[in-house]
């Protein structure tokens, strides 16, 4: 693991104390790993402004440490990713690194500095001068040549998608925070499609993944993704929660994407991002009731298992590192057993739910 | 009845590539040294790719169809050249509300 330090040569880290009396409990390393969703979506900002070019490999990436709250808390951090002739800057809150507090703390339970169960607080730091014990490097991974297939943008005007089809947003997503991501257009059918995918398992959960292209709008900078198809996970471990994609999906989605590439001459389609089911509902009560008391007087019931969980931000994350306009899509039910989803996209460093541009065809 | 097998010889060093799975990126190994434990080398692919360290990773051998055993060493289960798929060894998975 590389951990991170600052343009000014401070290591980041995440400190953890009580939360009743703030004592210190210990720190936790920020390593690389950890900002690449805030690197990822800083590229993405600067694509769909214009302001960078696609190809990340060409870009340099620098981390500020955000504001002082106090002495040692910072309000949160800054990445900054330019070449010899631009940068861009975009700013994220410390909480989006909730991650590495968990990750402290699990070393804090198993060193009986915390018990399990104890509450604690977190905030962000910046030190100098930190001598952090980083593993040996066997300098494996340097001998490595790395390639990043940069992203295509096929160039299409925005304007006629955004006529002909209707804005989504599901009982979790605002469209407050449509401009926080690109839009995404998915024709009726597969939505439908993946929907069926979702709910293929049964009680098992299934899955699929969308397919399509990345356009950039011809009247602006926008950047905008086509789903043109919904591919069945196929061979994948179906159970009651979880889906786990083999060796041999995996295979057969790229063989699939490549087919389609070459047949219908697109040959910048790529997996755009993910949709499975919760096929369960939320758990009842000894009595066998799901529903709250104020079921009878809400409009949306918030029980539910439309919600992306731990698992699935991991998987997410290990699929499409640098791919920051990936899509996780969740079905499930509420607590009145009625179907209900929530898209996701970045946003603030994590996933976030955001919505989506059905078209009528 | 068990039968003894001979361990398969080690191709060392090694030169392969690997790809994620989604065929976004690729890593060229010009040279690995083949008595690396498959999981070990799993784990360097997945680093040198700035994939998350916190998520095991099993690698897939694309020619064979098969996927790699992780306890075994990488240069007795695959030929110079060969293409290799890094997978990761998550899943999606249900939470309740």
């Amino acid at each position: 693991m590389n951990h991170v330090k600052t343009a000014t040569g401070e290591t980041l880290l995440m400190s953890i104390t009580t939360e009743k009396d703030s004592r210190l409990l210990g720190r936790e390393p920020v390593t690389m790993s950890d900002l690449y969703p805030a690197r990822d979506e800083t590229w993405l900002r600067a694509i769909r402004e214009g302001a960078l070019p696609a190809d990340l490999g060409e870009l340099i990436c620098k981390f500020h440490p955000g504001e002082n709250r106090t002495a040692d808390q910072l309000s949160g951090f800054t990445v900054e990713l330019g070449n010899a002739a631009r940068s861009y800057r975009k700013s994220f809150p410390a909480s989006c690194l909730a991650g590495v507090a968990r990750r402290g703390t699990l070393r804090l339970v198993k060193e009986t500095t915390l018990q399990e169960g104890d509450t604690f607080a977190y905030y962000l730091t910046a030190l100098r001068n930190e001598n952090l014990d980083e593993p040996a490097d066997q300098g494996h991974a340097h001998s490595a040549r790395r390639r990043i297939v940069a992203p295509v943008f096929e160039s299409r005007p925005l304007a006629p998608l955004l006529a002909d089809s209707a804005a989504l947003h599901g009982n979790w997503a605002s469209a407050d925070d449509d401009d926080s991501f690109p839009p995404v257009f998915v024709p009726e059918a597969i939505w439908r499609q993946g929907q069926a995918e979702a709910r293929r398992g049964g009680d098992n959960e299934s899955a699929g993944v969308w397919t399509g292209r990345m356009y950039r709008d011809t009247a602006s900078s926008e950047i905008f993704l086509v789903v043109d198809a919904c591919l069945q996970a196929e061979l994948a471990s179906e159970e009651k929660y979880a889906v786990r994609f083999t060796g041999e999906t995996w295979s057969r989605l790229r063989d699939t994407v490549n087919i389609r590439r070459e047949k219908l001459q697109r040959p910048h389609e790529r997996i755009l991002g993910s949709v499975h089911g919760h096929n369960f509902c939320p758990d009842a009560d000894d009595q066998g009731t799901r529903t709250c008391e104020h079921c009878h007087t809400v409009k949306v019931c918030t029980r539910t298992t439309a919600i992306a969980s731990p698992a699935d931000l991991d998987w997410h994350r290990s699929v499409f590192v640098a791919q920051p306009w990936a899509l996780l899509m969740v079905w499930g039910f509420n607590a009145r057993e009625q179907d209900d989803w929530r898209l996701y996209g970045l946003n603030g460093g994590t996933l976030s739910p955001r919505g989506v541009r059905v078209m009528q065809q | 009845m068990s039968v003894a097998l001979a361990e398969a010889p080690v191709v060392d060093p090694l030169d392969f590539t690997a790809t994620d799975v989604t065929g976004s990126s690729y890593l060229e190994f010009p040279a690995i040294d083949g008595y690396r434990l498959t999981e070990d080398v799993a784990s360097s692919v997945a680093e040198a790719m700035e994939l998350p360290t916190n998520v095991p990773w099993a690698l897939r051998d694309e020619e064979s169809a098969r996927m790699l055993q992780d306890d075994r060493p990488i240069g007795s289960q695959i030929r110079p050249k060969a293409k290799l798929t890094v997978i990761p060894k998550s899943h999606l998975g249900g939470a309740q509300a």
